[in-house]
């Protein structure tokens, strides 16, 4: 497992690259982590399923948008189209540090939208999909951060003050500051824009209904891509905090999955 | 430009752990003690709500050169290769960190910081090692006293949500009664445990006594987030009575429901407190400084009339 820093002196990129273990593939992955208080309490899942791929002879690269985790910037700073060029500049990294010709993409959450646009773009490139749980529309999941943002606060008796102006406004989220900004980008992603454009190789892994207004079954339908693979599995969340562990629990039913199907 | 630049390591036996440091650009102040934060519970080393990310950048800004690790095991660090129990592999781990540190950056005085079960590790830890200048302990863990008893309880019966739960049939004490009367248990017990065993209870004592005895010092921090542990500030005074804690110790008490530190505004008042406490380290405790046990509790209790701080009044 290698830690370091990649990307631009204005842009530095927080990566761990993991060396396949077993004989390498032509193919490496990149893992897209989701933001904020889920990509807290996944950090362990994630790491669990690169050590996976690893595993299974992909050279992974997992790392952190610019403003979150380890890499440069402050929390206030994150915005998406900045986390777009985060894993356009990560998928060149992984193809060059590993030499491999092509690249199987996983995204968990919001992640997975982003792997879904990137992947979208980047066309032969791009060997394998996987997107984890997606947020299929940005306002759904501002409404459901804002819900369980607010039920915490109920929960701890204390107030929700929305953010000063003069710091990017906006109001926190489970720990993180959601920006005036940052909460218009995301209201704004739309998973159904992409679905026309995914690859053939691509699986939907699905542990929850989706609770928001738009539905991932009339997206397939409209956009006649009933050739993407589903999986709907039962499983624990890893984005959502475990109260006994104060993190998220690792799923290895689903983790296995993915690495099964991937090949 | 910032005034810290950060670097990633991989050190300790095997190089299985994963840290990242934070160094000042400008490391003019050589009196200024390095810090090494610790994981909360099996979070990673950023910490909640990126909060140990913040506060190593701004210590950095300040002077401090700055670790965050993952122990063995949590984050991206590699597991230890010989079965050690988990205290013994947490102490491993923080000198293998100290020893880095001394190395790589010439650090020679570190503080050991962390948060929940990261705080009782630094307390475990921080008399041990003659490089350990100070501990910092956030919400560390504290027996509970007779004193938290009343306070706690009175507390309870002045809520308005007790009285609810209490004639809606929610509340514990229902559940109590049916039991005693022997009809099936329809609720969750809710009421706290003790919480903190003889054996537990003892280590702790100890590790008190070994940082003071050491001339070292703590800065224990509790926040209203753990009441069901511990509920005013001077409850660590109380529940370790044979510990000699004199000037060398200072305990906040801040008075946010927010354990983890979810919101910026307890997390600045947390790096406001740490940054004061730090910019003094340089300053050893003398023995004749230090105060007895009967007079300790005049020199720790200093009130500071800070927004956000008060000792918990129910």
């Amino acid at each position: 497992m290698m830690p370091f820093y990649f990307g631009s002196e204005s842009r530095r990129l927080f990566g761990v690259y993991e060396a396949a273990v077993a004989r390498p593939r032509s193919s490496a992955a990149l893992i897209c982590y989701p933001w904020g208080s889920e990509y807290i309490h996944a950090h362990r899942a994630m790491r669990r399923l690169s050590t996976a791929l690893a595993g299974t002879g992909r050279h992974t690269l997992r790392f952190d948008y610019f403003g979150t985790g380890d890499s440069g910037g402050e929390t206030s700073e994150g915005d998406l189209a900045g986390w777009r060029e985060d894993v356009d500049t990560a998928f060149d990294e992984i193809l060059d540090m590993s030499q491999a010709s092509r690249v199987t993409i996983i995204g968990l959450r919001m992640g997975a939208t982003l792997a879904a646009e990137i992947a979208a773009n980047r066309g032969r490139a791009v060997e394998n999909l996987v997107l984890w749980d997606p947020v299929v529309a940005g306002s759904d999941y501002i409404k459901d951060l804002h819900d369980q943002a607010d039920a915490f606060v109920r929960r701890k008796g204390i107030k929700r003050e929305p953010r000063r102006s003069g710091q990017g406004g906006g109001r926190e989220v489970l720990g993180f500051c959601l920006t005036e900004a940052l909460e218009s980008e995301i209201r704004a992603l739309d998973l159904e824009r992409v679905v026309p454009r995914l690859p053939k190789r691509t699986l939907i892994i699905e542990t929850q209904v989706a609770s928001g207004r738009t539905s991932l079954d009339e997206i397939m339908t409209r956009a006649e891509r009933l050739d993407v693979h589903r999986e709907r599995m039962e499983s624990s969340r890893p984005w959502l905090e475990d109260l006994s562990d104060t993190a998220g629990a690792i799923p290895v039913n689903v983790i296995e999955q993915i690495v099964t199907w991937c090949g | 430009m910032d005034c810290f630049s950060e670097q990633t390591f991989t050190f300790g036996q095997d190089r299985r752990l994963v840290g990242v440091v934070a160094l000042p650009r400008n490391r003019s102040d050589s009196r200024a003690v390095a810090v090494v934060i610790l994981n909360t519970g099996i979070v990673h080393r950023v910490g909640h709500g990126r909060m140990y990310v913040d506060l190593a950048r701004r210590l950095a800004t300040h002077g401090h050169v700055v670790l965050r690790f993952d122990f063995s095991g949590l984050g991206d660090s590699g597991t230890l290769s010989d079965a050690q129990q988990p205290l013994e592999a947490g102490r491993t781990d923080i000198r293998e960190a100290i020893d880095f540190l001394q190395a790589q950056c010439n650090v020679d005085r570190v503080v050991v910081m962390g948060l929940c079960s990261g705080a009782n590790f630094a307390v475990l830890y921080g008399g041990t090692d003659a490089r350990v200048d100070g501990v910092i302990a956030i919400d560390p863990l504290v027996p509970r006293t007779l004193r938290y008893y009343v306070l706690y309880y009175t507390w309870r019966l002045l809520k308005l949500s007790t009285w609810n739960d209490l004639l809606a049939g929610r509340h514990p004490m229902w559940t109590k009664l049916a039991t005693a009367l022997g009809r099936p248990q329809g609720l969750e017990e809710r009421t706290p445990s003790d919480g903190v065993n003889a054996e537990i209870r003892a280590m702790l004592e100890n590790a008190y006594s070994s940082i003071v005895e050491a001339k070292k010092r703590i800065l224990a921090i509790y926040t209203a987030g753990m009441q069901h542990q511990h509920c005013y500030r001077e409850q660590m005074l109380d529940a370790f009575p044979n510990v000699q804690f004199g000037s060398s110790t200072v305990i906040e008490y801040l008075n946010y429901r927010d354990h983890t530190f979810m919101y910026e505004e307890s997390r600045n008042r947390l790096f406001e407190i740490v940054s004061d406490w730090l910019a003094n380290s340089g300053k050893r405790v003398l023995a004749g400084e230090r105060s007895n046990a009967s007079a300790h509790s005049e020199d720790v209790l200093q009130s500071r009339k800070r927004p956000g701080i008060t000792v918990q009044v129910f």
